[in-house]
């Protein structure tokens, strides 16, 4: 059994009259790695760099394996913490060579010039990065620099590292690559990784665990796949990627409280499951929302044997992605997004049906 | 209202040595700066006979015809500065920015040689050339056009404004240059690709877009020229032209000393000073639309064909007015045994050099400026880079009062200031007329702000992650700062404080007032020669400090070239820096 890392009691943080984090509690277990994920605004790197001790709460404590690192009487600076950081801009000093950035932290901590020179080598050949020593940051990619970064994180094995959207400074295959070594890379190290990002792809590939803020508090946490498949609100469905949202009301819930049955404004009947722990809330007649994920929706050219759930339409757009199509279907009262495997294509103008198993249909109260 | 309680006891217990330097800077600058200022005020209000506080001086300024003249020649030397100074640069600052001009890099250049020369001693050298009885270059006119007397009179209105704007152009030239190299080019493709003639391209898109550089340009040159100082004493003295700087000079050193009105006469351009600066801040500082990220598109050239040769020629002619032909004049007449006979080999002599180290007041002038030109230079760096660091990396409340401080000091001009220094350290609490202490103060206080807005722009450049990486990783603020700023901004503080000291090097306005029999520094010594006849002694002082101040500007704009290419982003350089 992991033990805590990190606790976050009740965190909050004012900029004049805005709240950037408000009430925030979490805990984070040893070797886990976590990401803060949420769209502009919502206190995510203000949460970041509180953990580091750049700045101090205006309320809440931070124990650092039992000890409080932060709290109304006590308040550890950053350089006693032993954590570290990469930062968004990689914060590389320009007039320090690869090597003398690296080796910074090591010689604070006093060590000799041989030890330092062997971890930093190690460090170096963790993130692929040896023989370009001597290079002034100027002299390397953006990629490089961004290994450079973390290697100078990395080298002083930090209680926890703290990733300030590391990768948004890169273009879009290499930051694909760079997150799948940094995963790689905390595996291997065993470090508690605290990782912001506004992008959901990354949060999901790298986070063993991740934490949905909006507007300085935690809407959800989960797993990748619990926030994808299992949402508890319209904003988490559609921030962890997209969807068909339908809106009904809720006519009754049948088959031993195991299928709900909604009718849409415009007549439409639509049965959805209902999942482990969303059936306290629903209340006959109460407005509901169904969502349905695009590859969750079935298309073909010809009728489905099923009844429920099924629509005909015609394809309004057609996008061809090499490993997926994306269609827009335009049935009598919606326009439904539905993604399918290229092996079979419907051209714009093609009548096609759709079926939505009720299994797939997520049910959320509005 | 508790959790901000609790986050202020949280900053004071993290901040305890920030909040020790904050209070001890706050307090320094208040005693240095308030205080004299706050001093002056009381002067002008005070009247000695009734031992009250009355408007009486001011109105007796107000009233009185002469004083009244006086306000108006300065706003007319101002004005007429202006629009010289706008008719020199703006064609100038055009054709190097978005021309095919050749040349543009040497033009460049040469502009920025004219920070060498304090204005003043380019009026000597003019005054060599066109002093309407001895002149040179009058001579050289009678003699071959058969004139009955001189045709110019450096010695007259137009021979100040004409001096003036030689030294003022520069700025608006690298103001406006700036802004037209570094304007996102794809405001003027968008315009054009909608249909634009290239004039409507520059009347509708391009001047807008710089139209508050040229503002912010001429109001910088209005200030300089409200308050010049060297120009009008050399060139208006005879004539019986006194702008405000020079008449409080005169009012403060006549045999009964007016101080009142002279403070009286101080507040007001204070106050004019104060109400531009804030002007130029609120108004103009927020408009500008110039791209200066690197990331912008390159402006295109304009093709000029022929006409390019004339708009080089152009240049040329204003550069060789305000550097080339009155440091000529100046050595000519520094390497002469007599003034008034051509340089022959007759007449050529070393012994001007020779006297000025030999002789033990102007050695002892130059010595004096170098140590306090030096010291006040590393004052201004010091504690500005404290300032800057507070108002930029820290949290304490308040901390945006020290910036206000030392902005305030900019709005003190040169003549303003030393009335201040003096009436504040004479009898006051802390004595320090007659010593070169109050020189050091007086350097000290007009160089802040300039070593303030450079250190404050380097700072700014270097983003504080960089600072932060170090404090996670083990370093105190201080080791950090140490670590890291320091090392950074060592290029910009070099730089900037290569230019502080040429200034106060050879800083005329503060040093005429400061100046007491013992304490002499070189602006002071050279008006001394000019005012004894010396002409030869006063031209190879002169060319001692054109020399040194030409160094000096090469090697700073050198040193600032080297760490510029080092940090990433920064490879369009804004001269206007300067």
């Amino acid at each position: 059994m992991p033990k805590v890392k990190l606790r976050l009691s009740n965190i909050s943080k004012h900029y004049d009259d805005i709240r950037a984090v408000d009430g925030f509690s979490q805990d984070i277990m040893d070797g886990e790695a976590v990401a803060l994920l949420g769209p502009s605004g919502c206190g995510k790197t203000t949460l970041l760099r509180l953990i580091a001790g750049f700045f101090a709460p205006d309320q809440g404590t931070i124990h650092l394996d039992d000890v409080e690192i932060t709290s109304p009487s006590q308040f550890i600076p950053p350089n006693h913490r032993n954590m570290s950081m990469v930062f968004q801009s990689y914060a590389l000093w320009p007039n320090r060579t690869m090597f003398e950035n690296v080796a910074y932290g090591l010689k604070l901590r006093k060590m000799s010039s041989d030890r330092i020179g062997t971890l930093v080598n190690e460090v170096l050949e963790l993130v692929g990065m040896t023989g370009r020593e001597g290079c002034y940051p100027s002299q390397l990619s953006g990629g490089q620099q961004q290994r450079v970064a973390l290697a100078r994180a990395l080298v002083v094995k930090p209680d926890i590292l703290l990733l300030d959207e590391p990768l948004s400074n890169l273009d879009a295959k290499l930051r694909v690559r760079m997150r799948d070594d940094m995963r790689e890379i905390q595996k291997k190290s065993g470090i508690t990784f605290i990782y912001v990002t506004h992008d959901q792809n990354e949060a999901m590939a790298i986070a063993d665990r991740i934490v949905l803020m909006q507007a300085g508090k935690i809407v959800q946490v989960g797993s990748a796949q619990n926030l994808y498949n299992e949402p508890n609100s319209r904003f988490v469905a559609n921030f962890i990627g997209t969807g068909n949202q339908i809106d009904g009301i809720l006519e009754e819930v049948g088959e031993e409280k195991k299928m709900a049955v909604l009718t849409t404004a415009c007549g439409e009947t639509l049965h959805a499951a209902v999942r482990n722990g969303s059936a306290a809330g629903l209340q006959k007649n109460g407005k509901m929302v169904v969502f349905i994920r695009p590859e969750s929706v079935s298309l073909k050219g010809e009728k489905f044997p099923e009844e429920k759930n099924t629509f005909c339409g015609r394809v309004k757009k057609q996008k061809y992605y090499g490993n997926l199509v994306e269609y827009e279907v335009q049935t009598e009262h919606r326009t439904f997004i539905v993604q399918s495997h290229p092996k079979e294509l419907y051209p714009e103008g093609t009548e096609v049906f759709l079926h939505i198993d009720p299994l797939d249909c997520i049910l959320l109260c509005d | 209202m508790r959790g901000r309680i609790v986050q202020a006891m949280n900053s004071i217990r993290m901040e305890k040595a920030k909040w020790i330097i904050f209070i001890s800077t706050f307090l320094g600058l208040v005693f240095f700066i308030g205080y004299p200022l706050g001093n002056l005020i009381r002067t002008s209000l005070y009247n000695l006979q009734t031992h009250s506080y009355t408007l009486d001086v001011y109105i007796q300024t107000f009233t009185d015809e002469e004083l009244l003249g006086v306000f108006i020649n300065t706003f007319k030397l101002a004005f007429g500065a202006v629009f010289f100074s706008f008719l020199v640069a703006i064609p100038m600052a055009w054709g190097v920015a978005r021309t095919d001009m050749p040349l543009k890099k040497t033009i460049r250049s040469l502009v920025v040689l004219t920070f060498a020369i304090p204005s003043f001693l380019g009026t000597i050298g003019w005054i060599t050339l066109l002093g309407p009885r001895a002149g040179k270059l009058n001579l050289l006119l009678v003699h071959l056009f058969n004139l009955e007397k001189a045709p110019f009179n450096i010695f007259s209105f137009e021979g100040i404004v004409f001096c003036a704007t030689l030294y003022a152009y520069p700025v608006l030239f690298f103001v406006v240059s700036s802004a037209l190299e570094n304007m996102d080019a794809s405001f003027e493709d968008a315009a054009q690709i909608l249909g634009a003639s290239r004039l409507r391209v520059l009347w509708s898109t391009t001047l807008p877009i710089v139209a508050p550089a040229i503002i912010s340009g001429c109001i910088l040159i209005f200030l300089e020229a409200l308050v010049i100082f060297g120009v009008v004493i050399f060139l208006g003295s005879s004539i019986g032209f006194d702008t405000v700087s020079t008449k409080v000079f005169r009012l403060f050193f006549e045999i009964v000393p007016n101080f009142e009105k002279a403070a009286s006469l101080s507040i007001p351009l204070f106050l004019v000073t104060c109400a531009i600066l804030v002007f130029q801040k609120k108004f103009i500082g927020k408009k500008q639309y110039t791209v200066i990220m690197g990331k912008a598109a390159q402006p295109q050239m304009i093709k000029l064909g022929a006409l390019k040769y004339i708009v080089c020629g152009y240049c040329f002619v204003w550069i060789s007015l305000s550097v080339f032909i009155p440091s000529l004049a100046l050595l000519s007449f520094a390497l002469s045994k007599m003034v008034g006979y051509p340089l022959s080999l007759e007449n050529f002599t070393l012994a001007n050099f020779a006297y000025i180290f030999s002789d033990q007041t102007s050695f002892r002038a130059f010595k004096n400026s170098f140590t306090l030109a030096l010291s006040a230079t590393l004052m201004c760096l010091a504690v500005s880079v404290v300032i800057s660091w507070i108002v930029q990396r820290s949290r304490i409340p308040g901390r945006g009062s020290l910036s206000f401080i030392t902005m305030l000091s900019m709005s003190f001009p040169g003549v303003v200031l030393g009335v201040s220094l003096v009436l504040a350290f004479t009898n006051g609490p802390l004595r320090l007329y007659g010593t070169l202490w109050l020189f050091f103060l007086g350097y000290f206080i007009k160089g802040l702000p300039m070593a303030y807005m450079y250190t404050q722009a380097a700072l700014k450049q270097l983003g504080e992650d960089l600072e932060l990486a170090a404090r996670i990783l083990g370093a105190g603020w201080l080791k950090s700062i140490w670590d890291v700023t320091a090392p950074l901004m060592s290029g910009s503080l070099l730089s900037a404080g290569i230019i502080i000291f040429i200034l106060k090097f050879r800083d005329m306005p503060l040093s005429m007032f400061l100046y007491s029999s013992g304490n002499e520094v070189v602006a002071v010594q050279i008006y001394q020669y000019q005012e004894k006849g010396e002409y030869t002694m006063m031209a190879a002082g002169a060319i001692i400090i054109l020399l040194m101040s030409l160094i000096l500007v090469v090697v700073s704009r050198k040193i600032e070239e080297r760490f510029k290419a080092r940090l990433p982003g920064q490879s369009r350089s804004n001269i206007s820096e300067y």
